[in-house]
This record gives structure tokens, sequence and C-alpha cells, in this order.
């Protein structure tokens, strides 16, 4: 090893710069977390952290070291402190964002301190410690691989400062005699041959490994809290915001942004002979709407006011043949369920809901975790028996909820409704045709017209919020969203004694009806109407103009997709895992273990009466074919594990022939041939004699050439006793030679 | 050979959390009460992984210090107050697991600087030798028993070590001053004779000639001065004679006072270091010196092996308090010092208020009383000497 390679350069800089510039990923890695998980509020400390580590990561570069007199570190750091107590006491900082703010800055500030040791291990504990706060606010998968990420740094990074703690230790090493450390060039030959990155790079691999085992194994294991929220569900987060709207309000809305975002993944599965209405789109309804004044759908819960012992009292042979449901959503969708209608029967253990299927009371765990449910929605038409029941139900309901009063129409809109179906309403004061038969003809014409007449548009800028929505959006405007179409219809119908109901949700147009997954996205948030016939139960009537969704083409889209997708199943998978595997697992071991108690204990009488049957009448039964096959395999696996145990052992042995000569068998393989080969021919070396007596006397006694055999013997020497690095060619010219001598010894025989 | 491998005893391995583990810990419970109150699957992750990582440090760490061997490399003899190098041969017995961040350090006793050595890397199967030094800041004798090995890869969260039994022992000569003045004379004496010496070969020079005398070797009779005079006449060669340095040290503890052992010991550093010159300019050097039951007296010779001989017997001095000088002068014989240049070394001069110095003034070429009134003059102490060690 040269002496060169250990310049101060190479064991201070070096090793220095070689742990510095990581730990410096690392704390920015901390700084951004922290900061983009708390989103936009807090740009500032991303890009403050972002300049501060920039510039140490140049000066680094450059071999300097960015430092201020410890004076204004200190002022700074005190500073820092003050930002903490304001933000605590006088702002409206959550503590742990205040705490997050402080850990910033301090790091921010040991950035810019002279750095020792000392300081690098505050560094990394503050780093961890804003990891930490980061991970209690963040959820998102974009955080996932950030930690990833910072787990190899930080593992890298504490590695080699460990290693460079003690370097440092002996570089500095002065004895009281002595006047100044010894020379780096010295302790470089007393504690280090060269920079052992492929060790380190295999521990760090090693060391991550167990760490994500144990990681996965907290994450599965780790017992769940089953009732750590009580009370009513309350998720508010801010980053999972959807298209769907809890509150119908014409007007108040001057543009929508129609967004990419998954709120909802949807498994539909309908039985086969029932596709057909379903096939072109699927209505997911969140909420319906029945009452309607100045621009304004009030919400009035569906079947709010029947009892619960009437849900409960559906009979089971009615849930057969019925769409199946299954939907995880982002919470944030909270408390609407969304489903199909008419749906007849929920199931979760995610979420518990209202009676009537209609909102979310409470949630067991009120966490950013996606709510899972299952529903079961009868397919359209429906049968004689399921109308019953839904007239059952629907005569609970007060009948009032659906009369003109409820709604607030203006005279406008009123003559509107009633010129576009004066045949119509001719028809049914004749009685010429059957009312529910009239009523839908009704709500088809006005769909009719407003489909021909009416633009579907999402930007609103000349609404005038002092006119009614719909008087504005049909007399005015003449486009609008879907919002403006459904509350038109429906106000028309309800006018003209039709009833009618505003609906909210999602509608998916190219839903998988075979139970695979389906995305559901914000830009599918949708309104429609419902109209009531006692022979149709509620239909959807949609007066909406499809709308053509401007689409990402290409591969960005791919991605894109993928992205969201990927965004969504770990919401799904990860962040909503409640311990159920832990759960299953342990019930799935126990079944397990019982059964193979039960098969255990009747093994003996099994064992007993196979054998009779075998002995008496030779009869081969099944079990006692099973037990021949497993003492088999077990024969069979016990004389391969002696086998093997006996192979490591020769293949032991045989290595510790050569760990006491210091050399590995392959180098001196060709010595091994030659002396085999001389063996054969009735030369073996004698205890007292050399490896180059022996070969001294087979020159003269096989008559081989006495120049090659002691040059063969000398390399062996010197691999030995030099202990110098052997050259594979002279290795493998060894080994040729020792071939050579062995066919001239042939020939001769 | 044996057929199986020992079973290595790891019972012996110990294990702390260093200051940084500590810390970490802290940071640890911290999570782990988060995770328990928040449940948060990252935090819950964050757990794992922590506690993943003390484990991990735990099993690595354990494995790299069974896997070592150590030999050590002491020196026999040293100085006090000079750097002593120790060196540590280090071999990996594990073929599949480096050793990394490998300290390895001393249980000394008192006396003694810490000793450390450290290798950054020992590759699977490979051997370092590893170089540690020290100081020793007291003569006598220092008996290593323990070296502790240990290590706080990979995260410098947890010290796993474990402590190796190899004595050895190092005698540590006092500390070497410096000579102010040129205390050893050379002599200009030579002896007659009628022969050249057997040993000296080549460096007896002819002197003269005189008359033969009875046993004189006949070989060298002048022959042609003996014709011409008649008588026989012989010739005389002359060769120097070794030069021979008597060192009389006074061990004797009488003032048990600091500022007594401190003036004793002085003087013991004194006669090492005129030991140590004496033997670098050739004298046969010889040393009489009374330990706590006996004198001893060293003959004079020359030699490394004298010289270890007599500094080894400078280190081994022990709490003498009976035996003071007019006793060690009584135990030497007159003619030892015969043609010898004799020091005579005493921390305290009043102890020689009632010998009578005469006698060894007569026998001796030259003679000298060191003490503490006048060593300043001669002797410059080791500057890196602790008056409180």
């Amino acid at each position: 090893m040269p002496l060169k390679s250990f310049s101060i350069r190479e064991l201070v800089l070096t090793e220095r710069r070689r742990m510095e510039r990581l730990l410096l990923v690392m704390i920015w890695l901390g700084v951004a977390s922290f900061s983009l998980a708390q989103g936009g509020g807090n740009l500032f400390y991303l890009l403050f952290g972002s300049v501060a580590v920039g510039i140490n990561l140049l000066a680094s570069q450059k071999g300097k070291e960015v430092y201020l007199q410890r004076i204004f570190v200190n002022a700074c750091v005190l500073l820092a402190t003050a930002n903490l107590f304001i933000e605590t006491f006088f702002s409206s900082t959550s503590l742990l964002l205040a705490l997050g703010h402080y850990l910033i800055l301090i790091q921010l500030c040991k950035l810019f301190e002279r750095k020792t040791n000392r300081d690098y291990v505050q560094m990394m504990i503050l780093s961890m410690l804003l990891m930490v706060a980061a991970a209690l606010t963040a959820s998102q998968f974009w955080f996932a691989i950030l930690l990833a990420v910072y787990l190899v740094l930080a593992s890298y990074t504490a590695i080699v400062f460990t290693l460079k703690r003690g370097l440092d230790a002996a570089s500095r090493a002065r004895l009281a005699i002595e006047s100044k450390p010894m020379a780096l060039r010295q302790v470089a030959w007393n504690v280090i041959r060269g920079w052992p990155s492929g060790a380190i790079k295999k521990q760090l691999v090693l060391s991550i490994s167990i760490m994500v085992v144990f990681a996965l194994a907290a994450f599965i294991f780790m017992p769940r809290e089953a009732s750590s929220a009580k009370g009513t569900f309350g998720i508010q987060s801010d980053n999972l915001s959807s298209g769907f709207n809890t509150t119908i309000n014409l007007g108040s809305t001057k543009s929508i942004y129609l967004s990419d975002k998954v709120v909802m993944l949807v498994n539909v599965k309908v039985p086969p002979n029932q596709k057909g209405p379903l096939v072109k789109g699927v209505y997911l309804r969140g909420k319906t709407f029945n009452s309607y004044a100045d621009s304004t759908w009030k919400n009035q819960p569906f079947l709010s006011s029947i009892r619960p012992s009437m849900i409960l009292s559906i009979d089971k042979n009615m849930l057969k043949n019925t769409v199946k449901q299954e939907i995880s959503m982002v919470p944030s969708m909270a408390p609407d369920l969304f489903a199909i209608y008419p749906a007849v029967h929920f199931e979760s253990t995610t979420v518990q809901y209202k009676n009537d299927f209609s909102q979310i009371v409470s949630s067991p765990k009120a966490t950013n975790r996606p709510l899972r449910y299952k529903v079961l929605s009868w397919p359209q038409p429906l049968t004689k028996d399921q109308m019953n029941y839904l007239a059952t139900i629907q005569a609970a309901i007060d009948g009032d909820r659906y009369s003109l009063s409820n709604i607030k129409v203006t005279r406008q809109v009123g003559e509107l409704a009633e010129k576009w179906c004066a045949d119509l309403l001719q028809k049914r004061v004749a009685g010429q045709a059957d009312r529910d038969h009239i009523d839908l003809a009704i709500a088809e014409r006005i769909k009719k017209r407003l489909e021909e007449d009416y633009s579907y548009s999402l930007e609103f800028h000349d609404a005038d919020p002092s006119r009614d929505g719909v008087e504005d959006f049909l007399f005015h405007l003449k486009q609008g969203h879907c919002e403006y179409f459904a509350s038109a219809l429906t106000v028309m119908c309800r006018h003209l004694g039709v009833q009618a109901r505003l609906a909210a949700g999602f509608r998916v147009d190219s839903v998988n009806l075979n139970g695979d997954s389906s995305i559901v996205r914000e830009k599918d948030a949708h309104a429609w109407a419902e109209v009531y016939t006692h022979s149709t139960d509620w239909i959807v009537v949609d007066p909406s103009p499809r709308l053509r969704y401007p689409q990402t083409a290409g591969w960005l889209a791919g991605i894109e997709d993928f992205w969201q997708r990927l965004q969504f199943s770990w919401f799904d998978r990860v962040m909503s895992y409640d311990g159920s595997f832990l759960e299953k697992f342990s019930l799935k071991i126990k079944d397990v273990a019982s059964t193979l108690w039960v098969k255990i204990k009747q093994m003996p009488g099994n064992l007993v009466q196979s054998w009779e049957n075998f002995l008496l009448m030779g009869e081969v039964d099944a079990f006692l074919f099973i037990s021949a096959i497993i003492v088999a395999i077990f024969g069979i696996g016990l004389a391969a594990l002696i086998i093997i145990l006996q192979m490591r052992r020769n293949i032991r042995l045989y290595r510790a022939r050569f760990e006491k000569i210091g050399l590995t068998p392959k180098q001196v393989k060709f010595i091994l041939n030659l002396h085999t080969l001389l063996k054969k021919y009735g030369l073996s070396q004698r205890p007292s004699q050399t490896s180059l007596d022996l070969a001294h006397e087979a020159a003269v006694v096989l008559d081989l050439p006495k120049d090659t055999l002691v040059e063969l013997t000398e390399l062996y020497y010197r691999l030995r006793w030099g202990r110098l690095a052997p050259q594979s060619q002279e290795i493998s010219m060894a080994q040729t030679q020792v071939g050579q001598l062995g066919k001239v010894l042939a020939k001769r025989k | 050979m044996p057929s199986r491998r020992p079973r290595q005893d790891t019972s012996h391995i110990r294990f702390r959390f260093t200051g940084a583990g500590w810390l970490f810990m802290i940071v640890v419970a911290f999570i782990a009460l988060t995770a328990i109150k928040n449940q948060s699957p990252f935090i819950i992750s964050f757990l794992g992984i922590s506690v993943g990582a003390l484990i991990f440090s735990f099993f690595i760490s354990r494995k790299m210090v069974v896997s070592v061997r150590l030999r050590r490399n002491v020196p026999i003899r040293a100085w006090q107050n000079q750097t002593v190098h120790i060196g540590y041969y280090l071999r990996n017995t594990s073929r599949r697991i480096s050793c990394l961040g490998l300290h390895i350090e001393e249980l000394v006793p008192e006396g003694i600087e810490s000793v450390a050595g450290y290798c950054v890397h020992l590759s699977g199967g490979g051997s370092f030798r590893a170089g540690g030094r020290f100081v020793v800041n007291r003569r006598g004798c220092v008996k290593f028993g323990t070296v502790k090995v240990s290590t706080i890869f990979p995260f410098g969260l947890i010290e796993a070590s474990e402590i190796i039994t190899s004595p050895a022992t190092l005698t540590i000569w006092p500390a070497r001053g410096t000579l102010k003045k040129r205390m050893l004379h050379h002599g200009a004496v030579e002896i007659s004779r009628a022969a050249p010496s057997r040993a000296t070969g080549g460096q007896d020079e002819f002197f003269g000639l005189r008359e033969y005398r009875p046993g004189d070797n006949p070989r060298w009779i002048h022959w042609r001065r003996s014709a011409a005079k008649s008588q026989l006449v012989i010739r005389e060669l002359s060769r120097p004679l070794p030069e021979i340095l008597w060192i009389l040290l006074d061990t004797s503890l009488e003032d048990l006072s600091d500022v007594g052992y401190l003036s004793r010991e002085k003087a013991i550093r004194f006669a090492g270091t005129l030991i140590d010159h004496a033997f670098a300019k050739g004298y046969q050097v010889g040393m009489a010196l009374a330990y706590k039951d006996e004198v001893k007296i060293h003959m004079a010779d020359a030699g490394l092996g004298k010289r270890c001989e007599l500094l080894d017997s400078l280190a081994n001095i022990d709490g003498n308090t009976n035996l003071g000088i007019p006793r060690t002068i009584s135990a030497m014989w007159r003619g030892l010092l015969e043609q010898a240049q004799t020091v005579m070394i005493t921390p305290n001069i009043k102890q020689l208020n009632d010998v009578n110095l005469t006698p060894i003034k007569a026998a001796s070429r030259y003679f000298s009383v060191v003490s503490d009134a006048n060593m300043e003059a001669f002797f410059d102490d080791n500057p890196f000497i602790q008056e409180n060690a």
C-alpha cells in the first residue's frame, strides 16, 4: 500500500466529506419532508433550508467549511427559541408545528457552526426527530419514499461517522510527552489500510434489510387500539378534497376545476344477466335534495324517518342476485356513503353508519385512513317483491316531502315547464294514460329539451347571484354544469307535480362490472335528478349533456394514472391497515394447530387400524400410503442432511489445512497436484523432507526436469512464506507445468 | 486437527450503551410512546426501524468482537517518560464478516497513560497489525494483564467488548536526563607488557625496549639490540586499560517525606543516565546499591547485557529504609575500584558526614561525589518528570 494514499487530505477531509455530503442531504430530506407534510404554508422553511444546505454542499464540494463565529450561532439559536415561544403562546400554530419549526431552525444554525463530532451527532438526532415529527403529520405515499431514502442515508452516515470518530480519536491522540499528535501518515499505518467501502456497503445492506424486517414486523404485529376515536366522525383533511359537494348552491361557484385525484376505488360485481342498465355507467349516489329555495338545495337525508326495524327485517332471500359493491374511499368523503340505488344492505368494520344507510355517524379510527364498506343494491328493473319492500318504506316517508311547497319556483320557470309539457299535462288531466307513464314522459321531455337547448360549461363568470339559479340558467346563461341541469329538471318536474329530487354523487362511465377495481376521481363528481313512480320506484333521469373531459394523452397520462392508483393503494392497503392480518393470522394458526392436534390424536388409532388391514387382508389404505410416503420423505431428508453435514465437515477440514499456511486451496493447488503425482510414482514427502528436497529427489529418481520442479517449489514457497499476492498467470502456468509433467510420466509408463 | 470447530465461548462478551446510545434510547422511547398514542403506520414503522437498528447493533458488534483474535507485541524494557510502541496483531477468524471500528484498550495499572489501538477494517479471514503507544511515568515493573477489544460499529449505539487475558511484563528504567558536565574522564594510563594481549588484538603499540626478565616471552626479544648491548633486550608493548566506572548509589529512604522520595528518585535517574552515557562511551560499568534486605554489587563489565542488568536493577529498587551508603561502601571490595573512576551518588550529603571515604578515594583513579547539593551542576533532569507522579 503506497504511503501517499494516506495524506492528510485523504484521512481528514475526504472521510469527513464522505459523510458530510450525505448528512447534508439527510438534513435537507428532514426539512423538506416536514415542510411538505404541512402543505404550502411552510415553503418558507423549505426554501430557507434548501439554501442553507446548498451553501454547505457547495463549500463541502470545494473542500471548505462555511461557519460563523459561535456567538452569532448562539444568537440565532436564541432567536429560534424566541420563535418557538411566540408560536406556542401567541399564535394559533400547533405545538407539533412549532417544535418542527424550532428543530429546522436549530439545524440550520448548526449548519453554520464550526462542526465537531458532537455537532454531527446533534444534527443527526435533530434530523431524526424532525423526520418523526413529519411522520406524525404526513400520510402520503411520497413520504414513504422519502423515508426509505432517509433510512439509507441515515444508516450510511451513522456507519461512516462511527468509523470517523475512531479515526479522529486515533489521529488526535497525543501523549503528555509529545508536543503534537502523531503524523497522520503514521496513524494511517497504525489503524487503516484503505477505506473499506465494500465492507461498509455490505453492512449497510444487511442493516437496512434487518431494519426493514423489523419495521414490517412492527407494522403488522403491533396491536392497534380499537376505539381510539369516540364520538362523531370528523376528519378534515386539506390534502384530500373532492369535487363532490355536500351542499348545492347554484351560482356560488364561478369556475369548476376537474381534478384527477383518486377519491374512491369501487369493485362492482353484477350478476351476469343483469348487467344491462349498468354497462353505460354507474351512478353512485351520496346525497339527495328535495327542498329548493333561493338557488340553494337543502339536504334531507333519505329514509331518515323510517324505523331501523324496517331495514333490518329484510328477508335474506331478497339479498340474492344483488349488485355487490366494495368501496374504499378517502376519509374526506365522509360522512356520506355512496352506493347504487336502491341499497338494501351495508356492511363495514371501519365505519358506523345511520340505520337508513344515509350517513356515517362515527368511525372507530378517526385517522387519515380510507373508509371501506360493502353494499348490496338491487339491479334495475326491480321485481315485484322488491317494489313492495321499497313501497313499504316509501309509505313511511312524510307525504309532504316532495310536495310543491318544498320548492320555490319562479313564475318564469313554471311557465316554461308548462309550455314544454303542455300536451303531456293535457293527457294527464284527461286521464288518457297511466299517471306513472305520464310522469316519466314529462321528465323525459324536460330532459330532452334541456339537452337540446342548453350547453354544458364549467365557467360561470356571467352568473348573477341576485337571480334564482334555475331561472338564471334557463333564461340568461343558457349553459351550466350538471347541478344546473339536474336542478332545472327537478324543479320543473316538481312544479308539474312529478315526484322528483336532486341526487349528488359520482357517475362512473367505464366501470368494470366483474368485481375488479375501478377508479373514481374527483372529476367524476356529478349531480342528476331522480323521478319516483309507483311502478318503477326512483329512477335516474340525467339531463346533463355528456362532457368531453380534456384527456391527458401519452405516456405522461399513464404515469399520472399509475401514480394516482399507487397513492390510493397506499392509503387503502397500508395507511388503513388495522391489525386485521394479525387477527386473521392468529386465527389461522389456531385453526391449523387445533386441526393438527385432532389428527395427531387420531393417528395412533388410525395407524393400528391400517396395519391390521394390511397384515390381515393385505389392503393398503390411504392413511398407510400417506404414512409410508411421509416416512420415506423423512428418511430421505435425514440421509440428505447427514450427507450435507459430512460434506460440510470435509470441506471445513480441507479448508483448515490451508488456513494453517494462510493460503486458499486454489492458490496452491498446483503443488498439491504435483505431490499427488509424485506419490503416484512412489515418491511421497517424508516428515523430515522439505518440498524442495522432494523436488530434487524427484528430479533424480524420476528423471524429471530439475529446473521446472525447483521453480514450482519456489513459487509455492513465495506464496506461502513471502505472502505475496499471486499472479493468476503464474498460477495457471504452474498448473499447466504440473499437467505436462504428468503427461511425461504417463508416456514413460 | 479437531474434527469440529470448537464452539466459541461468548459468555464473557459485555455490552453497554454509549452516550449516543442512551440518547437514541430516549428518542426510541419517545417514538414508542407516540406510536402507542398516535398509531400512525409511519411512526410504528419508525419504531420498528429503531428497534431493528438496536438489535442489529447488538448482534453485529457481538459477532465482530467474538471473531477477533488478538496477540500483543510489547517490548520487555522501556525508559520512563519515553514513548513505548506496542503492536496488536489482530486476526479475524470469521471468513464472512468483516470487523470494523475495533478499539483495543489496555486495562493497565496506574502510572501509565491509556494505551489504545484502533483498527478501521479487518477483512474476513484477514489480519492487521494495529499500533498503540503509551508513556510510563514511573520506573519499576509494569505487568500487563488484560486487553479490552471493543467495537461500537455500526451505529455507535452499543459497545460490545471482550476482555482478553494476555500477561506480559515491562520493566521501566528510570527516565533519562542530560549530563551537563563531562563526568567521565578518559584516562591515558597504560600498562607495559612484554607481549601483546591476546584479547585486544591490534590495539597494542610499541612502547620501548627493556632488559629481559625471566618469564618474558623469548619471541619478543629484540635480537639486534641484544647483540649490540650484549644482554637480552626485549620489546615492550603497551595497551590502554579499559575504562571502568563504578557507581555507588545510595538508595536509602531515610526521609520518608515527598521531598526525600523525590530526591532519591532523582538520584536514581541520574545513575541511570550516567550508566547509559558510560556504556555509550564504551565504559565497563559496575554498580553497588542496597535493597531492603541486601547490598548488591554488579561487577563492572561492558556490553548490552550488562547495561540491561544495571538499568533493571535501578528499575527494581524498592523502598529501602535500612541500608544506607555506609553499608554499601563497607560491602564493596576495594580491589574492584582499582584504576576505576568511582562516582558516589547520594540524595542526602549528610549521610557521608560520618563515612571515611579515604580508602575509596585511594583505590579509585578518579573519585567524585554527586549529592543533592551539587547534582544540578551535573544533571539536567528529564523535562517530563511530574513532581507529583
